[in-house]
């Protein structure tokens, strides 16, 4: 069993799992830090952005990449298209892997890359909701992508011995070679065609080797974990699973207990930040600014933790008398992903489903649509800049301040004091976010709202799975660099977990020693069983072994072609004088031996204690039966004869079957 | 009483029937109370001995045949309380049995016998009874008999903790006895002995009374020698004090002996209880008589006793007690002029290096605490330090003490490191509360300690860790909450806190702005704040309004001197955190930041820089926006800031200017908080305000006037098109119609309230509407000392009816006259209260006339009221308002109708009571 890690970051996981001949790929997300080196892609005409001046080592020399990089407030920025970085695919031939299993829509997005570009045949399997809400993100970010092209991809820049000479963070870019543009909507649309729909719990066949099955997560609609299974070996996969009670179903683990391999990845990224206090922080920070006059921008994905905050922010706002102030949802799959949340029902954690029967909906944002407290809107054009009214909260993506409409409203607010921008994705860094757009007189806050599990609770429920082996990232394995101090937000597991980073190959201490074989009810039927000891049984079973989708049946044996009867007849005869008819086991009782010999007429017999066993001499035959433990030894000096007899005696007093 | 009398032998039937049971186990208890009352007045308690009254036969019954353990043990306590009295003792005595012992002697041996004394209940009584008896001499010889102090002895590890301080008790009683006995045989000799002579010569008889005078009789008893005794007329009280002495050297030498030799025996379990309950013992004694206490800690070697306890492996527990009993003889030692020098504080000092050594800290903490407060010492204040250096390493360095390796080792897990930290820090903050001196240096140095300690404990992420000790501190809200604590004893020690104030200063900002930090702790940074303000706020005050020259004003202080870490609380970034966290989730935390203002504004003393601050941070609003606040605490503190900005002019006219709101706009608002709120906190806080509105802040008062003057003119005038005079009834359920109501009809709707404080309160607003219309006079009376008001200067009898047509009007003599009879007791006995005051203030004009002609219908009702008012006897109507609810203390016969009852009840009855 070998596991190939082809991401770097813990939160984009993608693994690849080889074990019974199936590779199995879990995970297949995209790693976006790469767009913080990007200059954002503005959605109206940007003077500031435009007329940023072209970064140059030295101020007099014309710079070898052109004007690839642009400076910003002494930041070096690549002004491209944006580029993302996708999952490892020198490491091995990804064309081979038989099934993709996804966790949650956040680990699905770089599909189109394996799928469309790698020669991919297998097959993906998702929750519905997983794969619906995954559509729209991958929507949006093509959407965002497209409706603002740049026509020269940077690449300049790239070059090993350019980018060394680069001003930092440009210079310590990850993975550089494996950036790629975005996929196109066509692409997005292949590779989702690919994708089977798995229910929590549903057991899905692999090639009939493995058992592959999805159980719920908790972290957001139709997220799941996945127990991969054989007869005889378990391998359970964790990812963004969360123990908080939010909107989902919540986390089942019961299944995933007594794994021999636990992969664990995907634990909370901002650890000290709890997600309660910074729904909180969230409310009063936008509180503050809307009694100020201000307004709010909350750059966001369009779907998950988004609907939870639609729901306390509209009671807070009801309590402290901002009833009135307006809440834009602005994204290209707004619509949808307000619609999808309302019809996932059976994917809801139990109060939310319960609402269904009354009958309700679950969320309450269909509600604060209808009564005008919540308008959403596929873009900044149109019709909303028609309903636009401040102060107000928008929500928008995307959280990188890179693309969406979000770059339009930092362009529009920036200036003013009065206006705050709220991050509550814990996914990208809010200082690197808000990097190009310094200086920067707009309140910025940090409210993480993260509900994954945290490193306590990660490292109590691999105490109560108690699986063999935990593989997590290298990055579980020691304090945050953020943190050096703190020595609880590690994963730490007896025997020691081990660790894996990008572009390694782990063999995993796991060996097939027993496989399952069935036996056709023709075969068992011949079996005639022999007690050998209470409750154990023994037969022989002569039988040809046939393999079938990796399956073992064992079948009677062939009989032989009728065309020559002859032939057959002595064959047969062949074939039943080579099997003995029984089989002896046991310790020979050596007084039992004894009475049988002279019963045969044996009686000048002398038994002497050897160290393994004992020496029967037979003084008048001049013969001596050694007898130890897994042998006997005759010697009778060619007496063949006496030989056969007494082996017959010695037969006659072991058990058979 | 006679029929009290009458009933109790039917009492004691039922309580001597183990067919029956009492009902409820507080009627035992109450019927004791009861009897003790009678037992110690002479008449009744010779009424109660009488034979009539059934006591003697209840108490022969217990003695001589079976009865349930519970009656016993009441039988017991009884028998002790008449025993106090020699006539009741005599009484008792004389009821001798057939072996010719007396009735309690038999009666407390019985008790001992069978499975009696497996019962709890019996042995505590058995030693309650006898803890009675000991005040009394003549029992003497009856506890010899009954081995009162042997049985006390053994049972002072009882398994039942109420046995064993029975036990204790009576212990300490029969201990003080027999010194204050002694006292009273030396007092023969030299009356003018004091107190402190007389336990000298107490001691000395001890000392001698072991080696000289006792001599063992033939049957190897001891006997007292006839020499000692100096006169004849001593006689009696020496044999009476000869049997009390020899038990007492019997129990000393027992108690001397447990507590020496507890080495050999240390690993029973039941010794070491033993010296727990004898150290319990031994506190009593202190707490009891501290020089007594003092005599017998000597003679029994407490201190080398004590010193043998510390560091045993399992003597945890025992340390505690050890630790307690000191602190609480330093704690006396102080208070007392005893010069007994039994306990040195350099053994105190060994004490504490000794629980260093053997891993006990947490001993060693609190000990060093208690005599730093008494002692400073710099020894000692690193003891108290200890954790801080130990988690601090090599930053410490500077301090010399070397850290013990068991208590790095204990540090090294979360829990004991918390509660060690926990502990040194309420330790400092114990010397630093009792205004102790102690070098600056050094405790400049530990408050620098406890600064960063605070950076540490109080945020997950701290910049900077100096040891793998220190994470265990990281993040502790408990340790945060202790350390607070600290630090606003120390914010009232400017002269302490100094530069380091402005570190703690940032991180009391960083505190109120961590949304995770706890809602306590953010309480308590507030409080912090409020104190180092009022700190700074009090000595400018004091600066710039120098006593030596009043009339010589400073200019006040400019920006630049306003020391950094008022600076940082005064500033727009700590008014912003204020503006967000009056946004938190948590209800606590935004009552907290408005109850901020409040009690900042109450200790302003006009402070400009306070004031400016608010108003430029539009900070007042605050409390306007909280009045609709969905937490009731919050809406209560809300209204009570309110009122405190008023009191503050500048802030209350730019908070009515900025806000374009009226006064009067604001107080009916506070109504509608009165009228509508459904819950009663901030009903109390409005009507409170309304209140302190009308009794302290000029111009609304006036407004309220004006506004009630408005209303009955508009009301006259629409009569008048009516033709006809509605009665007060009528206009009040017209006023209740319409939407605004004034102050009165607000205030008269409250006093109706369902919370009975709201309307304690409406009624002290009742109160100052009397005070305002009929002015009490007799005030100025008493004022000028012994001149009497000429009649020029008391109002006249139309001023006064002026006076009381106006109240009437306002609805509250009305409210005043229901109020008396309200179905809460402190309302009504309030209400009593003030009537009764407006009576005396009538009465005080000799020529007011009662019955003035008038045939305005509003003018009979009212004086229908002043007759009533004048004519009833408030007095008594009063007393009977403020009477106990205690009913049986009035009248016993209840509780005895009580126990009678269970006569009539079943079991299905009692099983309702469940």
């Amino acid at each position: 069993m070998k596991l190939y890690c082809l991401s770097s970051q813990p939160n984009a996981p993608c693994l690849v799992l080889t074990f019974k001949d199936c590779t199995v790929m879990l995970d297949c997300s995209l790693d976006m830090s790469s767009l913080m080196h990007f200059l954002p892609l503005p959605v109206v005409h940007s003077e500031r952005l435009t007329k940023l001046p072209i970064w140059k080592p030295y101020e007099d020399k014309e710079s070898c990449v052109g004007k690839e990089l642009k400076d910003c407030g002494g930041h070096v920025f690549v002004d491209s298209s944006l580029e993302f970085c996708t999952p490892e695919t020198g490491l091995l031939d990804l064309s081979t892997v038989d099934v993709i299993l996804i966790s949650n829509y956040h680990t699905m997005l770089a599909l189109p890359f394996i799928t469309e570009y790698t020669g991919f045949r297998g097959a993906i399997y998702a929750t519905e909701p997983t794969l619906q809400t995954g559509r729209q993100l991958m929507e949006e970010l093509v959407e965002y992508c497209e409706r603002v092209p740049k026509l020269q991809p940077a690449t300049k820049w790239k070059q090993p011995d350019i980018i060394k000479t680069l001003p930092s963070p440009l210079r310590e870019a990850q993975n550089v070679p494996s950036w790629r543009k975005c996929y196109s909507k066509h692409d997005v649309n292949a590779a989702l065609s690919k994708v089977r729909f798995a229910g929590y719990a549903e057991r899905l066949n692999l090639y009939g080797a493995l058992t592959m099955i999805p159980l719920s997560s908790g972290y957001c609609i139709g997220s799941c974990n996945w127990v991969i299974q054989s007869e005889y070996e378990k391998v359970t996969y964790i990812s963004g699973s969360s123990l908080l009670t939010t909107h989902p179903l919540p986390m089942d683990t019961a299944p995933m207990k007594n794994s021999d391999v636990l992969v664990l990845t995907g634990l909370n990224q901002t650890p000290t930040y709890n997600p309660d206090s910074m729904l909180g922080e969230f409310c009063s920070n936008l509180a503050v600014t809307i009694k100020n006059g201000g307004n709010v921008l909350v750059p966001c994905c369009p779907s998950g933790v988004i609907y939870d905050l639609f729901e306390c922010l509209s009671a807070f706002m009801d309590s402290a008398g901002l009833t009135q102030t307006p809440m834009y949802f602005i994204s290209p799959v707004a619509d949808s992903s307000l619609a999808y949340s309302q019809i996932f029902a059976e994917w809801l954690c139990i109060s939310k489903q319960s609402k269904v029967y009354l009958p309700e909906p679950p969320f309450p944002h269909s509600e604060l649509v209808k009564n005008g407290r919540l308008k959403h809107f596929p873009s900044i054009h149109g019709d909303f800049s028609n309903q636009f009214k401040t102060p107000c909260v928008v929500f928008t993506g995307h959280p990188s301040l890179r693309l969406g409409d979000a770059v339009h409203f930092m362009e529009l607010w920036g200036k003013s004091s009065a206006n705050t921008i709220i991050f509550t994705e814990p996914s990208f860094n809010y200082l690197d976010a808000l990097a190009p757009y310094q200086p920067l007189a707009m309140k910025a806050c940090y409210c993480p709202i993260d509900p994954t599990m945290n490193f306590t609770q990660a490292n109590k429920l691999i105490k109560d799975l108690k699986p063999l082996h935990v593989v997590i990232p290298e990055s579980y394995t020691s304090s945050p660099t953020m943190l050096p101090h703190r020595n609880d937000l590690v994963v730490e597991t007896d025997p020691p977990p081990t660790p894996y980073r990008r572009a390694e190959v782990l063999p995993l201490p796991i060996r097939r020693r027993y496989e399952k074989i069935e036996i056709t009810q023709e075969l068992a039927s011949t079996l005639t069983p022999t007690e050998v000891k209470a409750g154990v049984f023994v037969s022989t079973v002569n039988g040809a072994l046939i393999v079938k989708d990796n399956k073992y049946m064992l079948q009677p044996l062939p009989k032989s072609q009728s065309a020559v009867p002859g032939k057959k007849r002595k064959r047969e005869e062949e074939v039943v004088t080579k099997q003995p008819k029984h089989y002896v086991y046991g310790n020979l009782d050596i007084d039992e031996f004894v009475q049988n010999l002279a019963k045969n007429g044996i009686t000048d017999v002398k038994v002497e204690d050897s160290p393994g066993g004992h020496i029967v001499h037979l003084q008048s035959e001049d013969t001596i039966i050694q007898i130890e433990d897994g042998s006997t030894h005759i010697f009778c000096e060619g007496n063949e004869a006496l030989r056969v007899k007494l082996r017959d005696v010695l037969i006659s007093c072991l058990p058979k079957f | 009483m006679d029929e009290c009398f009458k009933r109790l032998p039917e009492v004691f039937d039922v309580l001597l029937d183990p067919s029956k049971s009492v009902v409820d186990d507080t009627c035992i208890e109450k019927f004791l109370s009861w009897l003790k009352e009678l037992i110690s007045v002479s008449d009744t308690r010779t009424r109660l001995l009488q034979k009539s009254a059934g006591v003697s036969t209840f108490l022969q019954k217990i003695a001589s045949t079976n009865c349930e353990a519970e009656t016993l043990a009441f039988g017991l306590r009884l028998t002790g309380v008449l025993c106090q009295h020699s006539d009741a003792l005599d009484d008792l005595g004389n009821g001798a049995d057939q072996t010719g012992d007396a009735l309690p002697q038999t009666a407390f041996q019985k008790a001992k016998e069978g499975e009696y004394w497996e019962d709890a209940a019996v042995r505590c009584a058995w030693f309650q009874g006898v803890n009675a008896m000991v005040t009394n001499t003549g029992t003497l010889g009856i506890l010899t008999k009954i081995g009162a102090v042997d049985s006390a002895f053994l049972c002072l590890d009882d398994k039942s903790m109420f046995v064993t301080s029975a036990a204790q008790d009576f212990l300490v009683a029969f201990i003080l006895m027999s010194h204050k006995s002694d006292s009273k045989a030396g007092n023969t000799e030299d009356c003018s002995m004091t107190r402190e002579q007389r336990v000298g010569s107490v001691k000395d008889l001890k000392s001698d009374f072991d080696t000289k005078v006792w001599e063992d009789d033939c049957e190897g008893r001891k006997v007292v020698k006839n020499d000692l005794v100096s006169s004849e007329e001593n006689k009696s009280v020496t044999n009476k004090t000869t049997s009390d002495m020899k038990t007492y050297s019997s129990f000393m030498k027992r108690l001397k002996e447990t507590l020496v030799q507890n080495d050999a025996h240390a690993e029973e379990q039941n010794t070491l209880s033993l010296i727990v309950s004898i150290l319990q013992l031994i506190r009593k004694l202190f707490e009891a008589d501290y020089s007594i206490a003092c005599a017998i800690a000597k003679e029994t070697d407490l201190v080398s006793c004590c010193q043998g306890l510390i560091g045993r492996e399992d003597g945890a527990a025992m340390d505690d007690h050890v630790v307690e009993l000191f602190a609480f003889w330093m704690h006396r030692k102080e208070r007392s002029t005893d010069t007994c020098t039994w306990l040195k504080t350099d053994i105190l000092n060994q004490m504490v290096s000794a629980f260093v050594m053997s891993g006990r800290f947490r001993s060693a903490l609190k000990l060093a605490e208690c005599l730093y407060c008494h002692h400073p010492s710099n020894q000692l204040l690193d003891v108290i330090v200890l954790p801080f250096i130990a988690i601090w390493g090599d930053e410490a360095s500077s301090n010399t003490v070397v850290v013990p390796e068991a208590l790095k080792q204990q540090l090294s897990s979360k829990s004991p490191c918390v509660n060690l930290l926990c502990q040194s820090v309420h330790a400092i903050r114990e010397v630093l509360s009792q205004d102790v001196s102690f070098e600056d240096s050094s405790m400049i140095q530990t408050i620098e300690y406890i600064s960063h300690l605070l950076s540490l404990c109080s945020t997950d992420n701290p910049s900077r860790v100096p040891t793998t000790l220190a994470r265990n501190a990281i993040g502790s809200s408990r340790l945060t909450r202790a350390i607070l604590d600290l630090t606003l004893v120390l914010s009232m020690k400017p002269c302490l806190l100094g530069a380091a104030m402005t570190g703690i200063s940032e991180i009391l900002v960083k505190i109120v702005d961590n949304p995770q930090s706890e809602c306590v702790v953010v309480s308590k940074a507030l409080d912090v704040i409020v104190s180092h303000l009022h700190e700074y706020m009090k000595s400018q005050q004091d600066d710039n309004y120098d006593v030596t020259a009043p009339s010589v004003k400073r200019p006040r202080l400019t920006t630049s001197e306003v020391p950094q870490s008022v600076n940082q609380f005064l500033s727009g970034k700590f008014a912003s955190v204020l503006h967000k966290r009056s946004y938190d989730s948590r209800w606590e935390v935004r009552d907290s930041v408005v109850a901020f203002f409040d009690k900042v504004l109450a200790k302003q003393m006009g402070d400009r820089l306070l004031t400016d601050w608010m108003i430029e941070n539009q900070l007042y609003k605050l409390a306007w926006e909280k009045l609709t606040d969905a937490e009731s605490y919050v809406r209560a503190t809300a209204v009570q800031t309110l009122c405190q900005i008023s009191t503050c002019d500048v802030l209350w006219n730019e908070f009515l200017s900025n806000s374009q709101l009226s006064q009067e706009k604001v107080v009916a608002e506070i109504i509608g908080v009165l009228l509508h709120d459904e819950e009663a906190f901030p009903r109390r806080a409005a009507a409170k305000a309304i209140l302190s509105w009308f009794t302290g802040h000029s111009e609304i008062r006036m407004y309220v006037l004006k506004q009630h003057s408005c209303k009955r003119h508009h009301q006259k005038e629409t009569c008048s098109e009516r033709n006809d005079i509605p009665s007060d009834e009528a206009i009040l359920d017209e006023a209740n119609e319409t939407a605004e109501k004034t102050v009165y009809e607000a205030m008269v709707h409250a006093s109706k309230d369902w919370d009975f404080e709201v309307k304690l309160l409406t009624l002290g607003f009742w109160k100052s509407v009397v005070d305002h219309f009929l002015p009490d006079n007799r005030i100025n009376e008493v004022n000028t000392s012994d001149k009497k008001l000429t009649a020029a200067e008391l109002p006249s009898c139309d001023q006064i009816w002026h006076g009381l047509l106006e109240m009437w009007s306002t609805g509250g003599l009305t409210c005043l006259k229901e109020a008396m009879d309200d179905c809460d007791r402190l309302v009504a006995e309030k209400a009593c209260r003030i009537v009764l005051n407006l009576k005396d203030r009538l009465q005080a004009d000799d020529n007011f006339n009662t019955d003035p002609e008038t045939k305005n219908k509003n003018f009979k009702e009212l004086a229908a009221f002043v007759s009533h008012v004048l004519t009833s006897d408030l007095t008594s109507i009063l007393a009977e308002k403020t009477k106990s609810i205690d009913v049986y203390e009035e009248n016993p016969l209840s509780l005895l109708e009580d126990i009678l009852s269970c006569e009539a009840t079943n079991a299905e009855n009692i099983l309702d009571c469940y």
